[in-house]
């Protein structure tokens, strides 16, 4: 390097490939042909925005469950600040994803809100995790909290998992993919849209990571000044 | 006269074979964002979107600069 300031354009790989892959997820999912369909009109581009995201916050939970075991395998406090801020990230994204499963409820089933087994058990998980941030917040000793924080996030995964896998699954819903209603995939996802559909995962996960990564990097340069 | 029931029986014979194709067509005619797509303006939209993408991505990047650049002092300290 000639000079000593950094290049803009120096950034790990995989900030490239999410870089790519968002502008690919948002101009592919807007102007991609989709189905014509009865109600969903062209609505069914939220499946690039709406789905993905929570495909993204509940990868970002599985992190922080994974992050919080290896913290109560090794006592190394580095994996407690992962874990907190995965679930930091993954409570930002369920809440984006409760606020546009609202506008797209509004404008397809014709209510903002309907007292439906996938709605409030997604509404319930994010209490789960609400309280996950609270819990943190009501322990002072750095050690106990990351204990404490850890096991409770093993039980709010699972309680995660079964709000809004299971029990969505075991009654009528009108959630598409729950209670005996077939998921968008099985003969609405044509083969043009799984091309948008399965990158924009990926970007929306990758953006998510990065989020979190710059998190993780803030807490500990605030840590050490402590 | 007779000629004039003729052409109404042909147009109506029309509408019959075509019906299914006529029924078909209302079936699939589901309202889209066609005109959009017709006089291009759907690309005014990508536009708008991909710029205020854009804008999000640089100052995410530039963030991520700080914070490099946070713990390079960090670390000399």
């Amino acid at each position: 390097m000639i000079t000593k300031r950094e290049s803009f354009l120096n950034l790990r790989w995989w900030k490239w490939v999410c870089v790519v892959l968002l502008f690919y997820t948002v101009i592919g999912g807007l102007l991609v042909p989709v189905p014509r369909l009865e109600i969903l009109h062209e609505s069914i581009r939220n499946l690039f925005f709406h789905v993905t995201i929570w495909f993204a916050m509940i990868i970002m939970m599985s992190a922080s469950l994974v992050y919080g075991i290896k913290y109560l395998n090794s006592n190394n406090i580095d994996f407690d600040i992962k874990a907190e801020q995965c679930a930091i990230t993954g409570i930002f994204l369920g809440l984006i994803g409760l606020i546009t499963g609202s506008i797209w409820a509004k404008n397809t089933w014709g209510a903002w809100w309907v007292n439906d087994a996938k709605l409030n058990g997604a509404a319930a998980a994010m209490l789960v995790y609400f309280a996950y941030m609270v819990l943190r917040g009501s322990v002072e000793d750095e050690y106990k909290r990351a204990r404490i924080s850890s096991v409770y996030g093993i039980f709010a995964f699972t309680l995660m998992l079964v709000f809004i896998m299971i029990l969505p699954r075991l009654t009528d819903s009108l959630h598409p993919g729950n209670g005996g209603n077939p998921g968008f995939s099985s003969y609405d996802l044509d083969n043009s849209m799984r091309k948008i559909f399965y990158p924009a995962i990926i970007a929306w996960t990758l953006l998510a990571v990065w989020f979190t990564e710059i998190r993780v990097r803030i807490k500990r340069l605030s840590r050490k000044e402590l | 006269m007779k000629k004039k029931f003729q052409l109404q029986s042909l147009i109506f014979l029309i509408l019959i074979i075509a019906s299914p194709f006529i029924l078909f067509a209302q079936e699939n005619n589901v309202d889209m964002a066609d005109i959009m797509r017709e006089n291009g303006k759907i690309y005014v939209v990508v536009a708008v979107i991909s710029l205020i993408l854009t804008g999000f991505l640089v100052a995410l990047i530039s963030i991520d600069r700080r914070v490099r650049r946070m713990e390079k002092d960090n670390k000399k300290d």
